[in-house]
Parts: structure tokens; sequence; C-alpha cells
């Protein structure tokens, strides 16, 4: 099973989206041991036994309140998976210019 | 087996309108207490207003503006406004959201949702106070009496308001765009924060005994239980509607985005 299906119907977080099923639109990004994967192709196996953290766990990062003040999205469905992903961009490089951030989006 | 199932429940979409404001387009009666002067419109006494958006958000930011546009003409607060998105209903009119007419078709009947509310709640507060309803006007959420400046609440009038004729269209007044709140004025899509936080597009239509799968509209490639899952079959009552969809191939067959070893 993917980790987006356990993640969405075991666990019920479902602010985790489904996208394209093929790891292309990001819109399942998580963070396994820290790093951002699509869940769309992660296994459970490839999960096990690591730590995971989805959009429901962020917990007022300053990201998701630049999103709002930026008022970023557009409809939105994907915007969990486009947080997620910069959320750990900018964990990895926290050196980062606001160009640099646009740059490396997705 | 490929297919791409939609199921949906009436129940199912009749759970994310409040009860306590208006329904619509069902076969359930409105609470007695609530005023609904519009099918875009209504009242309850707490004051709240629901607005119905009945276009397809998709960015562009209809989803509030059109509202917006029926709350400046009514002259309420915005925060005071509920958004709820309409399911199809012949009812609102056209519901194809695409080349950039939304506004363009829609403003006036918006507009005109707005000002025929307004007026009947100054009609039901010169019926109040036995006086002209020429000398009431709605503004910020009350009416006031001119020429003795007496105010009363939209909310304490809702009642009153029901009693009273809806009006034609000729008989509408509007305000100026001098006296606009919202239109003209950018504002904020109105589920920015669920958005953020991954609480959008999660309303849950998980089985409440109907088994509705709104949310789960998957796509099964053959590959048992990889992509998808299938629907749980919703009982025959309270379905309203199922559509089944013709097979879908991915945008390429590459291979992109699979790992070495995934079963095929």
């Amino acid at each position: 099973m993917p980790l987006l299906w356990f993640l969405r119907d075991v666990l019920e977080l479902t602010g985790t989206k489904f996208g394209c099923g093929l790891g292309l639109c990001g819109a399942c990004t998580v963070h396994v041991n820290g790093a951002a994967v699509r869940s769309c192709q992660t296994t459970m196996k490839a999960a096990a036994g690591k730590s995971v953290t989805t959009i429901e766990g962020l917990a007022h990062n300053p990201v998701q309140a630049a999103w709002e003040h930026g008022n970023v999205p557009q409809c939105g469905y994907c915007q969990s998976g486009q947080i997620m992903q910069a959320v750990a961009l900018l964990k990895a490089k926290p050196s980062l210019r606001q160009r640099h951030r646009r740059n490396h989006a997705g | 087996m490929n297919r791409v199932e939609l199921i949906v429940s009436r129940r199912g979409f009749l759970g994310i309108f409040s009860a306590g404001a208006f329904v619509l387009a069902t076969d359930l009666k409105a609470d007695a207490t609530t005023w609904q002067p519009s099918v875009y419109l209504g009242m309850e006494p707490s004051g709240i207003v629901t607005i119905v958006a009945h276009r397809s958000e998709m960015g562009t930011g209809i989803k509030p503006l059109l509202p917006m546009v029926a709350a400046d003409e009514l002259d309420v607060d915005f925060k005071n406004v509920r958004v709820e998105q309409a399911i199809g209903d012949p009812k609102y009119g056209s519901q194809d959201t695409d080349g950039s007419n939304s506004i363009r078709s829609f403003y006036e009947p918006l507009r005109i949702a707005g000002a025929t509310a307004r007026l009947m709640l100054e009609r039901a507060a010169a019926a109040k106070w036995s006086v002209p309803a020429a000398e009431c006007k709605g503004r910020n959420e009350q009416v006031r009496h001119g020429p003795s400046g007496r105010k009363i609440a939209y909310r304490e009038l809702v009642t009153l308001a029901a009693s009273q004729a809806v009006p034609k269209k000729e008989e509408l007044t509007y305000k100026s765009p001098s006296e606009y709140r919202y239109i003209g004025k950018a504002q904020p899509i109105v589920d920015l924060g669920d958005i953020c936080t991954g609480k959008r597009f999660s309303e849950s239509t998980r089985d409440a005994g109907d088994g509705v799968c709104v949310d789960r509209a998957v796509a099964r490639h053959g590959r048992k239980n990889y992509f998808g899952r299938r629907c749980r079959s919703a009982k025959s009552e309270g379905r309203s509607q199922t559509v089944t969809i013709d097979p879908l191939k991915p945008p390429t067959d590459s291979g992109a985005g699979r790992r070495r070893g995934d079963r095929r």
C-alpha cells in the first residue's frame, strides 16, 4: 500500500492529497525522517520504522503563515504538498534568499 | 478493471450545509425562522447571512467575490457572511465556470439579491415604525429612519422581512460606487486558512451510513489497490447520482515516478 493511502484511508489524515499517483505533481508530499517525499510513490515497507510528518503536523509553521500573508493559493488543492516541500527545503537550506526559494519550488 | 467511479449521495452533500440556515435544492423544509428572499441569499435571526457561491472556485477567487457583491449591496460585514458552495441546480442559472464570464454574467443578479433583501428589511422597519419606507435606509447591518434617527439591526427584522412581498427589480435601489465596501477591493479567498493547513478538500463524506464517496474518486489501473480504492457502495436509499467514467490512461507509460521493483 502506498503511504498516501495509509495516511488518508487508515489514519484518516486527509490533509495530504492524491494528485497524479505518479510522483509528478507533489500534492502528496510528506516528510519521512525530515525529507520531503512523494507519499504516492512511497510504500509502507519503505516507510517502516521512520518518522512521518504530514501537513497536519506542521502546527502553525511560519511557511503556512507566509502562504496566508501572500494569499499564495489559487484553487489550493496541491498546496499541502507545496507547503511541505517548502518547509523541507528551508530546513535543509536555511540561508536561502527569497528568490532562490521560488526557483526551487516543486 | 479500470474505472473511475464517483458516487454522490444527497445526504452527503446536505451534511455540508448548515441546518440552521436555509437549504437549497433539497426536499428538506427550511427552518421556520429562516428568511430566504433569493436563491443566492438567506438570513438567520442571529444575523448570519448565508450567500451561495454557485460558480466553481479554481483559484480565480470567484467563490468569495460574487457573494461579496451581494453582501456589499445588502451592506453587511463580510465577517458575518457564511459562503456556501452550491450543488448543481438549474435554479442558480449557469454554473459553467469558464471563459471569464462569472462576474459579467452574475454581477447584476447578485446585486439584485443584495438590494432585494435590503429593501425588504427597510420596508420591514418602516412597517414596524409606521413610517414611509422611503425614509428608511439600510446600511451597516441596520436600518435607520432618517427623520427620527431611530435604528434597528437587520437581525431584529428577519421575521418581519420574511412577511414582506418580494419587490420587483424595478423597485430596487442600489448603492453608489463611492459606498462600496468590498466591490473593487482586493479580498483574500475564503478558504485560505483551511487550504494552508490541509483541511480544505478534506470535507469528509466518510460513510455516515450512506456510503458516500465524494472525495474518493479514484482510478484503478489494473494494479490491485495500487493507485486506488474501490468506493464503498452507496446504499440505494439516499443515492442521488452515480457517474461512471471510461478508463483513463496515464499521460505517459514511460514509468516516470516509479521505482525499480514496484509491482506492475
